[in-house]
Protein backbone atom coordinates (compact mmCIF):
# COMPACT_ATOMS: atom_id res chain seq x y z
CA UNK A 1 0.00 0.00 0.00
CA UNK A 2 1.15 3.54 -0.63
CA UNK A 3 0.64 6.57 1.50
CA UNK A 4 0.43 10.16 0.26
CA UNK A 5 1.14 12.74 2.93
CA UNK A 6 1.15 16.42 3.69
CA UNK A 7 2.18 17.97 6.98
CA UNK A 8 1.54 21.23 8.75
CA UNK A 9 2.06 22.80 12.15
CA UNK A 10 -0.55 24.48 14.32
CA UNK A 11 0.39 26.58 17.37
CA UNK A 12 -1.48 25.42 20.45
CA UNK A 13 -3.25 28.76 20.74
CA UNK A 14 -4.93 28.09 17.43
CA UNK A 15 -5.74 24.46 18.12
CA UNK A 16 -9.41 24.94 18.97
CA UNK A 17 -9.98 27.22 16.04
CA UNK A 18 -8.37 24.78 13.62
CA UNK A 19 -10.34 21.95 15.17
CA UNK A 20 -13.53 23.86 14.49
CA UNK A 21 -12.53 24.64 10.94
CA UNK A 22 -11.60 21.04 10.26
CA UNK A 23 -14.91 19.91 11.71
CA UNK A 24 -16.56 22.23 9.24
CA UNK A 25 -14.46 21.12 6.29
CA UNK A 26 -14.91 17.45 7.00
CA UNK A 27 -18.51 17.88 8.11
CA UNK A 28 -17.97 15.69 11.12
CA UNK A 29 -17.16 15.92 14.79
CA UNK A 30 -13.54 15.11 15.61
CA UNK A 31 -12.76 11.57 16.69
CA UNK A 32 -10.41 11.40 19.61
CA UNK A 33 -7.19 9.52 19.00
CA UNK A 34 -4.85 8.19 21.64
CA UNK A 35 -2.08 5.88 20.56
CA UNK A 36 0.95 4.37 22.16
CA UNK A 37 3.86 4.03 19.78
CA UNK A 38 6.85 1.79 20.42
CA UNK A 39 9.77 2.26 18.09
CA UNK A 40 11.93 -0.75 17.38
CA UNK A 41 15.36 -0.83 15.85
CA UNK A 42 16.65 -3.96 14.15
CA UNK A 43 19.94 -5.35 15.30
CA UNK A 44 22.37 -5.97 12.53
CA UNK A 45 23.95 -9.38 12.71
CA UNK A 46 27.53 -8.98 13.81
CA UNK A 47 29.98 -9.65 11.04
CA UNK A 48 31.28 -12.80 12.69
CA UNK A 49 27.82 -14.31 12.86
CA UNK A 50 27.25 -13.88 9.21
CA UNK A 51 27.54 -16.96 7.15
CA UNK A 52 31.04 -16.98 5.82
CA UNK A 53 31.31 -17.50 2.15
CA UNK A 54 33.68 -20.30 1.32
CA UNK A 55 34.55 -21.91 -1.92
CA UNK A 56 34.50 -18.83 -4.06
CA UNK A 57 31.92 -18.10 -6.70
CA UNK A 58 31.38 -21.75 -7.45
CA UNK A 59 29.86 -22.30 -4.08
CA UNK A 60 26.37 -23.65 -4.18
CA UNK A 61 24.25 -22.12 -1.50
CA UNK A 62 20.93 -23.09 -0.25
CA UNK A 63 18.26 -20.63 -1.22
CA UNK A 64 17.57 -19.97 2.45
CA UNK A 65 21.12 -18.92 3.10
CA UNK A 66 21.06 -16.72 0.06
CA UNK A 67 17.94 -14.97 1.27
CA UNK A 68 19.55 -14.42 4.62
CA UNK A 69 22.60 -12.91 3.07
CA UNK A 70 20.56 -10.63 0.87
CA UNK A 71 18.77 -9.43 3.95
CA UNK A 72 22.02 -8.72 5.69
CA UNK A 73 23.36 -6.68 2.87
CA UNK A 74 20.19 -4.73 2.26
CA UNK A 75 18.83 -1.88 4.28
CA UNK A 76 17.26 -2.48 7.63
CA UNK A 77 14.27 -0.46 8.68
CA UNK A 78 12.85 0.75 11.93
CA UNK A 79 9.48 -0.69 12.81
CA UNK A 80 6.76 0.67 14.97
CA UNK A 81 4.31 -1.09 17.22
CA UNK A 82 1.22 0.98 17.73
CA UNK A 83 -1.31 0.26 20.41
CA UNK A 84 -4.70 1.82 20.23
CA UNK A 85 -7.13 1.36 23.04
CA UNK A 86 -10.34 -0.14 21.78
CA UNK A 87 -13.29 2.17 21.64
CA UNK A 88 -14.64 0.74 24.87
CA UNK A 89 -11.55 1.74 26.82
CA UNK A 90 -11.61 5.20 25.43
CA UNK A 91 -15.07 5.64 26.77
CA UNK A 92 -13.85 4.48 30.13
CA UNK A 93 -15.56 1.15 30.32
CA UNK A 94 -12.40 -0.79 29.51
CA UNK A 95 -12.97 -4.42 30.30
CA UNK A 96 -11.87 -6.95 27.74
CA UNK A 97 -14.42 -6.58 25.07
CA UNK A 98 -14.14 -7.04 21.38
CA UNK A 99 -10.42 -6.75 20.99
CA UNK A 100 -9.49 -9.05 23.78
CA UNK A 101 -6.14 -10.70 23.50
CA UNK A 102 -6.52 -14.41 23.31
CA UNK A 103 -3.93 -16.03 25.50
CA UNK A 104 -3.61 -19.37 23.96
CA UNK A 105 -1.84 -21.80 21.77
CA UNK A 106 -1.47 -21.62 18.04
CA UNK A 107 -4.36 -23.95 17.76
CA UNK A 108 -6.73 -21.44 19.24
CA UNK A 109 -5.27 -18.71 17.09
CA UNK A 110 -6.08 -20.69 14.01
CA UNK A 111 -9.51 -21.36 15.33
CA UNK A 112 -10.12 -17.71 15.87
CA UNK A 113 -9.10 -16.85 12.37
CA UNK A 114 -11.33 -19.44 10.81
CA UNK A 115 -14.13 -19.08 13.22
CA UNK A 116 -17.36 -17.35 12.57
CA UNK A 117 -18.60 -14.68 14.90
CA UNK A 118 -20.21 -17.13 17.27
CA UNK A 119 -17.06 -19.03 18.00
CA UNK A 120 -15.07 -15.87 18.62
CA UNK A 121 -17.61 -14.92 21.18
CA UNK A 122 -17.22 -18.29 22.84
CA UNK A 123 -13.48 -17.98 23.15
CA UNK A 124 -13.73 -14.52 24.56
CA UNK A 125 -16.10 -15.63 27.21
CA UNK A 126 -13.95 -18.56 28.24
CA UNK A 127 -10.57 -16.87 28.09
CA UNK A 128 -10.39 -14.19 30.73
CA UNK A 129 -8.58 -11.07 29.64
CA UNK A 130 -6.43 -8.95 31.88
CA UNK A 131 -8.05 -5.70 31.02
CA UNK A 132 -5.86 -5.51 27.98
CA UNK A 133 -8.35 -4.11 25.56
CA UNK A 134 -6.03 -2.53 23.08
CA UNK A 135 -5.33 -3.42 19.52
CA UNK A 136 -1.77 -3.66 18.32
CA UNK A 137 -0.57 -2.85 14.87
CA UNK A 138 2.87 -3.36 13.43
CA UNK A 139 3.67 -0.45 11.18
CA UNK A 140 6.25 -0.34 8.45
CA UNK A 141 7.04 2.87 6.62
CA UNK A 142 9.48 3.07 3.74
CA UNK A 143 11.77 5.93 2.89
CA UNK A 144 9.63 8.43 0.94
CA UNK A 145 10.09 8.45 -2.79
CA UNK A 146 12.22 11.13 -4.38
CA UNK A 147 10.09 13.98 -5.70
CA UNK A 148 11.38 15.42 -8.94
CA UNK A 149 11.34 19.19 -9.05
CA UNK A 150 8.27 20.34 -10.89
CA UNK A 151 6.26 17.30 -9.86
CA UNK A 152 3.51 17.36 -7.26
CA UNK A 153 4.96 18.33 -3.92
CA UNK A 154 3.61 15.44 -1.91
CA UNK A 155 5.33 12.90 0.28
CA UNK A 156 4.71 9.45 -1.09
CA UNK A 157 5.93 6.27 0.52
CA UNK A 158 5.37 2.57 0.68
CA UNK A 159 3.69 1.47 3.87
CA UNK A 160 2.21 -1.52 5.59
CA UNK A 161 0.05 -1.83 8.66
CA UNK A 162 -0.12 -5.32 10.00
CA UNK A 163 -2.77 -5.84 12.64
CA UNK A 164 -1.65 -8.13 15.42
CA UNK A 165 -4.49 -10.31 16.46
CA UNK A 166 -2.94 -12.30 19.24
CA UNK A 167 0.19 -12.98 21.19
CA UNK A 168 2.62 -10.63 22.86
CA UNK A 169 3.81 -8.17 20.24
CA UNK A 170 6.76 -6.97 22.29
CA UNK A 171 8.05 -10.51 22.74
CA UNK A 172 7.55 -11.05 19.06
CA UNK A 173 9.69 -8.06 18.21
CA UNK A 174 12.39 -9.31 20.57
CA UNK A 175 12.32 -12.67 18.88
CA UNK A 176 12.82 -10.91 15.55
CA UNK A 177 15.96 -9.36 17.07
CA UNK A 178 14.63 -5.83 17.28
CA UNK A 179 15.46 -3.54 20.18
CA UNK A 180 12.94 -1.22 21.66
CA UNK A 181 14.34 2.30 21.43
CA UNK A 182 11.58 4.74 22.21
CA UNK A 183 8.04 5.10 23.43
CA UNK A 184 5.74 7.97 22.80
CA UNK A 185 2.08 8.75 23.06
CA UNK A 186 0.20 10.35 20.25
CA UNK A 187 -2.89 12.28 21.28
CA UNK A 188 -5.19 14.29 19.12
CA UNK A 189 -8.17 14.16 16.85
CA UNK A 190 -8.89 12.54 13.56
CA UNK A 191 -11.16 13.65 10.75
CA UNK A 192 -12.08 11.96 7.53
CA UNK A 193 -12.60 14.15 4.52
CA UNK A 194 -13.45 12.24 1.32
CA UNK A 195 -10.57 9.76 1.06
CA UNK A 196 -8.20 11.77 3.19
CA UNK A 197 -7.54 11.10 6.83
CA UNK A 198 -6.69 14.26 8.73
CA UNK A 199 -4.88 13.87 12.01
CA UNK A 200 -4.27 16.81 14.32
CA UNK A 201 -2.04 15.59 17.08
CA UNK A 202 0.74 16.14 19.59
CA UNK A 203 3.40 13.77 20.84
CA UNK A 204 3.99 13.04 24.49
CA UNK A 205 6.83 11.28 26.20
CA UNK A 206 5.48 9.13 29.01
CA UNK A 207 6.88 9.50 32.48
CA UNK A 208 6.77 5.78 33.15
CA UNK A 209 8.77 3.16 31.26
CA UNK A 210 6.74 1.66 28.48
CA UNK A 211 6.17 -1.72 30.11
CA UNK A 212 4.06 -0.12 32.76
CA UNK A 213 1.79 1.61 30.36
CA UNK A 214 -0.37 -1.33 29.73
CA UNK A 215 -3.49 0.46 28.81
CA UNK A 216 -3.13 3.89 27.42
CA UNK A 217 -5.43 6.24 29.18
CA UNK A 218 -5.79 9.95 29.40
CA UNK A 219 -4.20 9.64 32.85
CA UNK A 220 -0.91 8.68 31.24
CA UNK A 221 -1.16 11.71 29.04
CA UNK A 222 -1.59 14.04 31.96
CA UNK A 223 1.63 12.70 33.48
CA UNK A 224 3.53 12.71 30.24
CA UNK A 225 5.69 15.52 28.99
CA UNK A 226 5.29 17.13 25.63
CA UNK A 227 7.93 16.28 23.07
CA UNK A 228 7.64 19.80 21.74
CA UNK A 229 7.65 22.12 24.74
CA UNK A 230 5.85 24.83 22.78
CA UNK A 231 2.83 22.54 22.54
CA UNK A 232 2.61 22.91 18.79
CA UNK A 233 0.29 20.51 17.05
CA UNK A 234 1.10 18.55 13.94
CA UNK A 235 -1.49 18.31 11.23
CA UNK A 236 -1.10 15.32 8.97
CA UNK A 237 -3.27 14.74 5.95
CA UNK A 238 -2.95 11.31 4.40
CA UNK A 239 -4.47 9.44 1.50
CA UNK A 240 -3.77 5.73 1.16
CA UNK A 241 -3.53 4.12 -2.21
CA UNK A 242 -3.85 0.36 -2.41
CA UNK A 243 -1.66 -0.08 -5.47
CA UNK A 244 1.13 2.44 -5.80
CA UNK A 245 2.09 1.21 -9.25
CA UNK A 246 -1.18 2.42 -10.72
CA UNK A 247 -0.47 5.92 -11.90
CA UNK A 248 -4.14 6.75 -12.22
CA UNK A 249 -5.07 6.15 -8.60
CA UNK A 250 -1.90 7.79 -7.36
CA UNK A 251 -2.73 10.90 -9.38
CA UNK A 252 -6.28 10.91 -8.08
CA UNK A 253 -5.05 10.62 -4.51
CA UNK A 254 -2.48 13.38 -4.93
CA UNK A 255 -4.98 15.71 -6.53
CA UNK A 256 -7.38 15.18 -3.66
CA UNK A 257 -4.68 15.93 -1.16
CA UNK A 258 -3.65 19.05 -3.06
CA UNK A 259 -7.24 20.27 -3.18
CA UNK A 260 -7.41 19.81 0.57
CA UNK A 261 -4.23 21.86 0.83
CA UNK A 262 -5.93 24.54 -1.24
CA UNK A 263 -9.02 24.44 0.99
CA UNK A 264 -6.94 24.85 4.11
CA UNK A 265 -4.85 27.65 2.66
CA UNK A 266 -4.70 30.45 5.17
CA UNK A 267 -5.69 28.10 7.97
CA UNK A 268 -2.78 25.72 7.98
CA UNK A 269 -0.01 25.60 5.43
CA UNK A 270 0.33 21.99 4.41
CA UNK A 271 3.57 20.86 2.86
CA UNK A 272 5.41 17.72 2.08
CA UNK A 273 7.63 16.29 4.79
CA UNK A 274 11.39 16.38 4.58
CA UNK A 275 12.39 13.16 2.88
CA UNK A 276 15.45 12.51 4.98
CA UNK A 277 13.63 13.34 8.19
CA UNK A 278 11.15 10.62 7.28
CA UNK A 279 13.97 8.16 6.66
CA UNK A 280 13.32 4.89 8.44
CA UNK A 281 16.51 3.13 7.49
CA UNK A 282 19.02 2.09 10.06
CA UNK A 283 22.39 3.67 9.56
CA UNK B 1 -40.81 86.91 20.16
CA UNK B 2 -37.14 87.14 19.77
CA UNK B 3 -35.77 87.04 16.26
CA UNK B 4 -33.12 84.48 15.51
CA UNK B 5 -29.70 85.59 14.52
CA UNK B 6 -28.16 84.62 11.16
CA UNK B 7 -25.71 82.44 13.09
CA UNK B 8 -28.56 80.49 14.61
CA UNK B 9 -30.15 80.09 11.19
CA UNK B 10 -26.83 78.73 10.00
CA UNK B 11 -26.88 76.17 12.80
CA UNK B 12 -30.36 75.12 11.81
CA UNK B 13 -29.36 74.81 8.21
CA UNK B 14 -26.36 72.75 9.21
CA UNK B 15 -28.66 70.39 11.11
CA UNK B 16 -30.75 70.02 8.00
CA UNK B 17 -27.71 69.19 5.89
CA UNK B 18 -26.44 66.61 8.34
CA UNK B 19 -29.81 64.93 8.54
CA UNK B 20 -30.11 64.93 4.78
CA UNK B 21 -26.74 63.22 4.47
CA UNK B 22 -27.74 60.62 7.01
CA UNK B 23 -31.03 59.89 5.24
CA UNK B 24 -29.17 59.67 1.95
CA UNK B 25 -26.73 57.07 3.20
CA UNK B 26 -29.51 55.09 4.87
CA UNK B 27 -31.45 55.21 1.64
CA UNK B 28 -28.58 53.95 -0.46
CA UNK B 29 -28.04 51.03 1.92
CA UNK B 30 -31.72 50.19 1.70
CA UNK B 31 -31.67 50.40 -2.07
CA UNK B 32 -28.60 48.23 -2.37
CA UNK B 33 -30.10 45.55 -0.19
CA UNK B 34 -33.33 45.65 -2.13
CA UNK B 35 -31.68 45.73 -5.52
CA UNK B 36 -29.10 42.96 -5.29
CA UNK B 37 -29.78 39.34 -4.73
CA UNK B 38 -28.74 37.61 -2.49
CA UNK B 39 -26.81 40.45 -0.85
CA UNK B 40 -24.46 43.20 -1.97
CA UNK B 41 -20.79 42.32 -1.67
CA UNK B 42 -19.31 42.35 1.77
CA UNK B 43 -17.03 45.28 1.04
CA UNK B 44 -19.78 47.63 -0.12
CA UNK B 45 -21.94 46.75 2.89
CA UNK B 46 -18.99 47.56 5.08
CA UNK B 47 -18.39 50.92 3.39
CA UNK B 48 -22.04 51.89 3.68
CA UNK B 49 -22.29 50.94 7.31
CA UNK B 50 -19.19 52.99 8.02
CA UNK B 51 -20.66 55.98 6.20
CA UNK B 52 -23.87 55.66 8.19
CA UNK B 53 -22.05 55.45 11.47
CA UNK B 54 -19.92 58.50 10.59
CA UNK B 55 -23.05 60.45 9.68
CA UNK B 56 -24.82 59.35 12.83
CA UNK B 57 -21.89 60.48 14.94
CA UNK B 58 -21.82 63.86 13.22
CA UNK B 59 -25.55 64.38 13.76
CA UNK B 60 -25.26 63.37 17.38
CA UNK B 61 -22.26 65.68 17.92
CA UNK B 62 -24.03 68.55 16.27
CA UNK B 63 -27.23 68.03 18.26
CA UNK B 64 -25.44 67.89 21.60
CA UNK B 65 -23.33 70.93 20.77
CA UNK B 66 -26.32 73.10 20.02
CA UNK B 67 -28.81 71.40 22.31
CA UNK B 68 -29.50 74.65 24.21
CA UNK B 69 -30.54 76.51 21.10
CA UNK B 70 -32.36 73.64 19.44
CA UNK B 71 -34.46 72.76 22.47
CA UNK B 72 -35.47 76.39 23.03
CA UNK B 73 -36.70 76.85 19.48
CA UNK B 74 -40.37 76.60 18.65
CA UNK B 75 -41.93 76.58 15.25
CA UNK B 76 -44.94 78.67 14.40
CA UNK B 77 -46.37 79.48 11.00
CA UNK B 78 -46.32 82.98 9.55
CA UNK B 79 -49.58 84.31 8.23
CA UNK B 80 -48.08 84.21 4.74
CA UNK B 81 -47.45 80.45 4.92
CA UNK B 82 -49.62 78.52 2.45
CA UNK B 83 -51.37 76.52 5.16
CA UNK B 84 -54.02 74.95 2.98
CA UNK B 85 -51.73 73.58 0.27
CA UNK B 86 -48.99 72.41 2.64
CA UNK B 87 -51.15 71.04 5.41
CA UNK B 88 -49.37 67.73 6.00
CA UNK B 89 -45.97 69.44 6.21
CA UNK B 90 -47.42 72.09 8.50
CA UNK B 91 -48.84 69.40 10.75
CA UNK B 92 -45.51 67.64 10.88
CA UNK B 93 -43.66 70.84 11.74
CA UNK B 94 -46.06 71.77 14.48
CA UNK B 95 -46.23 68.36 16.02
CA UNK B 96 -44.64 68.29 19.49
CA UNK B 97 -44.83 64.60 20.21
CA UNK B 98 -43.29 61.89 18.06
CA UNK B 99 -45.58 59.92 15.81
CA UNK B 100 -46.70 56.57 17.29
CA UNK B 101 -44.65 54.38 14.98
CA UNK B 102 -41.59 56.54 15.52
CA UNK B 103 -42.11 56.19 19.24
CA UNK B 104 -42.08 52.44 18.77
CA UNK B 105 -38.74 52.68 16.98
CA UNK B 106 -37.26 54.77 19.72
CA UNK B 107 -38.45 52.28 22.31
CA UNK B 108 -37.04 49.41 20.33
CA UNK B 109 -33.69 51.10 19.97
CA UNK B 110 -33.55 51.93 23.64
CA UNK B 111 -34.25 48.34 24.58
CA UNK B 112 -31.56 47.05 22.19
CA UNK B 113 -29.16 49.50 23.73
CA UNK B 114 -29.98 48.32 27.23
CA UNK B 115 -29.44 44.72 26.26
CA UNK B 116 -25.82 45.24 25.25
CA UNK B 117 -25.40 47.98 27.80
CA UNK B 118 -24.71 45.75 30.81
CA UNK B 119 -21.27 44.30 31.37
CA UNK B 120 -22.31 40.76 30.56
CA UNK B 121 -23.72 41.74 27.23
CA UNK B 122 -20.52 43.48 26.31
CA UNK B 123 -18.49 40.44 27.27
CA UNK B 124 -20.68 38.29 25.10
CA UNK B 125 -20.39 40.65 22.20
CA UNK B 126 -16.63 40.81 22.46
CA UNK B 127 -16.23 37.10 22.80
CA UNK B 128 -18.07 36.81 19.57
CA UNK B 129 -16.67 39.75 17.71
CA UNK B 130 -13.22 40.18 19.19
CA UNK B 131 -12.15 36.63 18.71
CA UNK B 132 -10.85 36.71 15.19
CA UNK B 133 -8.93 39.88 15.81
CA UNK B 134 -7.25 38.68 18.97
CA UNK B 135 -6.45 35.35 17.39
CA UNK B 136 -4.75 37.10 14.56
CA UNK B 137 -2.68 38.96 17.06
CA UNK B 138 -1.69 35.80 18.88
CA UNK B 139 -0.66 34.18 15.63
CA UNK B 140 1.46 37.12 14.65
CA UNK B 141 4.27 35.99 16.88
CA UNK B 142 2.68 36.44 20.25
CA UNK B 143 1.11 39.81 19.54
CA UNK B 144 2.20 43.22 20.60
CA UNK B 145 0.28 43.43 23.85
CA UNK B 146 1.57 42.67 27.29
CA UNK B 147 1.46 39.29 28.99
CA UNK B 148 -1.84 39.83 30.70
CA UNK B 149 -3.54 40.78 27.51
CA UNK B 150 -2.39 37.64 25.83
CA UNK B 151 -3.64 35.42 28.57
CA UNK B 152 -7.03 36.99 28.44
CA UNK B 153 -7.22 36.47 24.75
CA UNK B 154 -6.37 32.85 25.14
CA UNK B 155 -9.10 32.29 27.67
CA UNK B 156 -11.64 33.79 25.37
CA UNK B 157 -10.36 31.58 22.61
CA UNK B 158 -10.63 28.41 24.67
CA UNK B 159 -14.14 29.04 25.81
CA UNK B 160 -15.31 29.79 22.34
CA UNK B 161 -13.73 26.66 20.93
CA UNK B 162 -15.08 24.17 23.44
CA UNK B 163 -18.58 25.30 22.96
CA UNK B 164 -18.69 24.35 19.34
CA UNK B 165 -16.69 21.18 19.31
CA UNK B 166 -18.42 19.75 22.34
CA UNK B 167 -16.97 17.24 24.74
CA UNK B 168 -14.25 15.98 22.44
CA UNK B 169 -12.35 19.18 22.87
CA UNK B 170 -11.66 18.49 26.51
CA UNK B 171 -9.45 15.46 26.21
CA UNK B 172 -6.28 17.22 25.25
CA UNK B 173 -7.34 20.66 26.29
CA UNK B 174 -6.24 20.10 29.86
CA UNK B 175 -2.63 20.66 28.98
CA UNK B 176 -2.97 24.09 27.43
CA UNK B 177 -2.44 26.85 29.94
CA UNK B 178 1.05 25.60 30.90
CA UNK B 179 2.64 28.69 29.54
CA UNK B 180 3.73 26.91 26.41
CA UNK B 181 3.20 29.97 24.35
CA UNK B 182 6.53 31.58 25.03
CA UNK B 183 8.53 28.79 23.52
CA UNK B 184 9.54 28.39 19.94
CA UNK B 185 7.89 25.49 18.19
CA UNK B 186 10.07 22.55 17.34
CA UNK B 187 11.18 22.22 13.75
CA UNK B 188 8.96 19.98 11.69
CA UNK B 189 11.95 17.89 10.64
CA UNK B 190 12.84 17.11 14.22
CA UNK B 191 9.32 15.98 15.01
CA UNK B 192 9.13 13.81 11.93
CA UNK B 193 12.52 12.32 12.69
CA UNK B 194 11.31 11.46 16.14
CA UNK B 195 8.12 9.96 14.74
CA UNK B 196 10.13 7.66 12.54
CA UNK B 197 13.11 6.72 14.68
CA UNK B 198 12.33 7.81 18.17
CA UNK B 199 15.50 9.86 18.43
CA UNK B 200 14.95 12.98 20.43
CA UNK B 201 17.05 15.97 19.55
CA UNK B 202 18.54 17.45 22.69
CA UNK B 203 18.18 21.15 22.90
Amino acid sequence: MHELLLFGQVPSSRHDQVLNILAGVAAMQPVQVLEKHLVFKPNRLPASARPVQVGGAQDIQKSQVQALQAQNQGDLFYLRLVAEPSSTTLKGQGDGGLNAKVEGSDEIMLDVREANGGLVGDIQSTAPTEGDSQTWTLQYRDLPEVVQPGRRQITSRLMADIPITSGDPVQFMKALDYTHTATYLLAGHRFTHLSASILLHRLFLPAKPFQEIFNVSSKDISQARLLDPSGTYILQAAVRVQDGSKVETMTKGSLELLSLKETLKGVVELDMGDRLALDTRVR
Amino acid sequence: MATISPKEIQTLDYTRQRLAQLTNSLDSLKNQILASDPLPPWSSLHTLSQMISVNLTRVAEHLTEHSALLSSLAAYPLPSYPGREQEPLLNQLLRKKLEPHVEDWVEEGRRAGEEVGDAEGWMELWEWAGREETLEEVVKGGGGGGEDGEKEEEEVDDEGGDGVVGETGQGTGTLQGKGEEDKEPMAMEEVLRFLMKGEEVKR
